[in-house]
């Protein structure tokens, strides 16, 4: 319960801020439970993954961005300030501002951190763990159980994106090219197996489970759940730090661009 | 009494041309084992997922007639309700593994049909020790063994006190040693007093660990029974032979002795039962002392290149402290086939995949050289055309649409140019018996084919070495027999080809030499008939040798070599003695 109210009020906090120096502060926290977990390494491949894939996308709505609505705390005129840009005839003026770029770099490390923190807890946390917590807090069964799925499957999901990569390396395959539509071609070698295997995990997690008995009907909580002085203080800590972060941020603008 | 009954069963996967099982009538009796045999793609999975609803529940299709199991017939419950009364055992133990302490792992079952606490903890008791698990309550599943990890997934069905336990392949992924193991519980939780029905499938790799614990057979082809008896005639019958599964060692030496005119008065399908009978006949023509033909052995002994691959004093830990190698010293040679052998994590997979730059040594004066160069230093595109890796899962490469463009993408990739890509998918094809299948799409092709096929993606950048994870795993005795023929043929053109296995019989029939290891260390190395004469020391990395070399062995008193790698070889001693001495 303590852990699963820690992760939830650090991707409350990174959810809502934009500003990349509040979320540097999650980030450096966020190598305390990586360095107490033990977490393996190749974990973060999937992170590394999300990571790069996500840069794309965001890159394209943020990095041009010259829209002087969107800055609440920045300087808009700076905001919006090409760092580097050129005239194209017929196009206009292209270019990447700073407040794009401190967009892209928001993002880029909100991804990093979520993932770091679920990570953390997959890591260190049973299905039958979350079970027990949930039905503590009353969550309907069906929940519980798509919840329990989704929650087996992360940790295969890592091993299973390393075995692809290494499997397509072995191949002679690489993202590295300069032409992005070759790169997202190059991609297919990546996310087809990788989808594939996510169907069949999905479907032999699914198949386990209920062999399991899982959606018989009532669960029995195997565990009492117990508490102990930590555990009330880092839970007082995080409701305390999620309301502040909160109301800062919706009535100062605090962690805004 | 019947407690599983299937009256005319015949299924159909959703979106799928033919019948997964077609017109099956089948009786099993309570308290009994049964081994539902057949090659890869004949029915055995989609049989046993029938059992207890998940065809057509879970996996959809068109099922017609009915499936009962213990008086339930699986159209008019679910899953979970059925999940009561049956339960199924997968190949692979750890999509059935849900918690981070053994004893949670086995009370997941009990505690989702909502029992009272005191009979969850009561059933975990109980099923732990049925499956010897006592002692390792507290144990994370990740770090136990292959064998214990598949106790603990059955550990998780008994908990449930099912009536019918089913198991798809339930030794195929772990070591000797753990199939033994495995195949002891089954033995114990059908003759206990639960009396509980065990129904196994089987290819034919590991027919020898099931067959004396089974008492029914019942063989499948191309979705329909072909074969179904009492397990001593069913395991001699040659249906299994025809159909790609092969009989146990010690049956096959018996059908060859009795064409070759030895009669015996029951062919034997374990091997108490050959060593009984093979005394008994070489005793009735007075063989007191064996005495070995004048080529035995002869063929086996060859001679390799330099060495290939050196190794020295390489660590590897993976965070934050599991030591997986501890100071591996090893020398392959040139045109050798060597086997890798070893019980689960015993560091087999990490130490291949150093050899091909995959993972760093954790120790800085390790020494990994391949062709006389440091991987550690030498660029990966460069590494990978010397030294190649397949990974034993087809599914973690194969994304292309048809066999041709598979197989076509490393030479492209690499920078060939359309005419030599060409030349290289042309002689993969033809080296992985894939002509034909050119225009096929990859994911519509049988399970053997793909294995042929992820190794042919990698053959096209000539490396001087493969490493391959399980070449055989999956594959009937047919396809196994393909596979190998196309590796040895490579051996022949001058490759060296290092196999990670769990199959005895593939390495002492193929391998030039063998390396043992066990825990993060190599134990043992030498050719297979050094190695497997030697079953104490095999013993202690959790191998046993072949059956074959096992009769052998217990028959050492008389002469018999401790050292007989195939049933051939060991046709042509017992031949060669009964009639030396008649005459």
């Amino acid at each position: 319960m303590t852990k699963m109210m820690v992760v939830a009020s650090v991707v409350i906090m990174s959810g809502l801020w934009l500003d990349p120096r509040y979320q540097a502060v999650l980030f450096l926290l966020a190598f305390i439970p990586v360095y107490v977990s033990k977490i393996p390494l190749y974990w973060f491949s999937v992170v590394a993954l999300a990571v790069v894939t996500s840069t794309y996308p965001v890159a394209v709505t943020s990095l041009g961005q010259t829209n002087v609505g969107l800055y609440k705390v920045l300087d808009p005129t700076w905001a919006t300030t090409s760092v580097v840009g050129t005239d194209i005839p017929f196009v206009g003026k292209l270019g990447i501002t700073y407040g794009g770029l401190m967009w892209l770099l928001n993002a880029e490390l909100r991804s990093t951190i979520m993932a770091t923190y679920m990570f953390v807890f997959i890591y260190t946390t049973s299905v039958a763990e979350v079970t027990d917590t949930l039905l503590a807090l009353k969550v309907p069964q069906p929940a519980v159980f798509v919840i329990s799925i989704a929650y087996k499957l992360i940790p295969s999901f890592s091993r299973v994106v390393e075995h692809i990569l290494s499997a397509q390396r072995l191949r002679g395959w690489s993202l590295r090219h300069w032409n992005p539509v070759i790169i997202v071609r190059r991609a297919a070698p990546l996310m087809k197996p990788l989808m594939r295997r996510v169907a069949i995990m999905t479907e032999q997690i699914t198949m386990t489970t209920q062999i399991r008995g899982f959606g018989s009907g009532k669960v029995t909580a195997t565990r009492k759940l117990t508490f102990t002085k930590l555990d009330y203080a880092l839970m007082a800590i995080a409701i305390l730090a999620t309301i502040t972060a909160v109301v800062l941020t919706a009535f100062f603008n605090v962690g805004q661009l | 009494m019947s407690v599983v009954k299937l009256q005319n069963l015949s299924f159909r996967y959703l979106r799928r041309k033919n019948p997964a099982l077609k017109n099956i009538s089948l009786s099993i009796e309570k308290g009994t084992t049964v081994a539902i045999m057949g090659p890869a793609g004949a029915g055995k999975s989609t049989l046993v997922k029938a059992l207890i609803g998940v065809v057509p529940h879970i996996d959809p299709g068109h099922l017609d007639g009915d499936v009962i199991v213990d008086g339930l017939n699986t159209r008019d419950h679910s899953v979970p309700d059925m999940a009561r009364h049956v339960s199924l055992v997968l190949e692979n133990p750890d999509v059935q593994i849900f918690s981070l302490t053994v004893k949670d792992d086995v009370a997941f079952g009990p505690a989702n049909l909502g029992m009272p606490p005191d009979e969850i903890w009561a059933r975990v008791a109980y099923a732990m020790q049925e499956t010897q698990l006592v002692g390792l309550d507290d144990r994370n599943p990740n770090n136990l063994s292959g064998g214990e990890q598949q106790g603990l997934a059955i550990a998780g069905a008994l908990a449930m006190k099912p009536h019918v336990l089913a198991m798809d392949e339930p030794v195929a992924m772990i070591d000797p040693v753990g199939k033994d193991r495995v195949m002891s519980i089954v033995e114990r939780i059908t003759k206990g007093d639960t009396q509980t029905t065990t129904i196994i499938t089987e290819s034919g790799t590991d027919i020898e660990a099931l067959a004396g614990k089974v008492d029914q057979v019942v063989a499948l082809h191309q979705g329909e029974v072909v074969l179904d008896g009492p397990a001593r005639e069913a395991l001699a019958d040659p249906m299994l032979e025809e159909i790609g599964v092969g009989h146990p060692q010690v049956t096959d030496l018996f059908l060859k002795l009795q064409d070759a005119g030895v009669k015996s008065t029951y062919i034997p399908i374990n091997l108490d039962d050959a060593v009984e009978m093979l005394s008994r006949l070489l005793a009735e023509v007075g063989v007191n002392q064996i005495a070995l033909p004048p080529d035995y052995g002869g063929l086996t002994e060859r001679n390799f290149g330099k060495p290939i691959v050196r190794v020295q004093n390489l660590h590897h830990t993976y965070p934050p402290d599991v030591h997986a190698l501890r100071g591996v010293d090893l020398t392959i040679h040139a045109g050798e086939i060597v086997g890798i052998i070893g019980q689960n994590g015993s560091g087999k997979t990490t130490m291949a995949r150093h050899l091909v730059g995959l993972l760093k040594p954790s120790n800085r004066d390790a020494v990994v050289q391949v062709m006389g160069r440091n991987v550690t230093k030498v660029r990966f595109r460069q590494i990978i055309k010397m030294i190649n890796y397949v990974f034993q899962n087809p599914d973690d490469q194969i994304f292309a649409d048809t066999v041709w463009e598979e197989i076509a993408f490393a030479p492209e990739m690499m920078g060939f140019s359309e005419e030599e890509t060409k030349q290289m998918v042309e002689e993969a094809l033809e080296t992985f018996n894939l002509k034909g299948y050119e225009k096929r799409y990859t994911m519509s092709l049988p399970e053997d084919l793909k294995t042929y096929l992820a190794i042919a993606c990698v053959f096209p950048l000539k490396p001087e070495i493969l490493v391959i994870d399980e070449p055989t795993t999956g594959l009937d005795m047919k396809g196994e027999k393909i596979m190998m023929h196309s590796l040895e043929t490579l051996r022949d053109a001058g490759h060296t080809i290092v196999i990670i296995t769990h199959n005895m019989k593939t390495v002492a029939r193929h391998c030039d030499r063998v390396i043992v290891m066990g825990e993060g260390q190599i134990l043992l190395e030498g050719t297979p008939r050094e190695l497997f004469a030697q079953p104490g020391r095999l013993l202690e990395a959790k191998i046993r040798p072949p059956q074959i070399t096992q009769l052998g062995q217990r028959l050492n008193d008389i002469g018999f070599p401790p050292n007989v790698l195939t049933v051939d070889e060991m046709t042509d001693v017992v031949l060669y003695n009964l009639r030396r001495n008649r005459g």
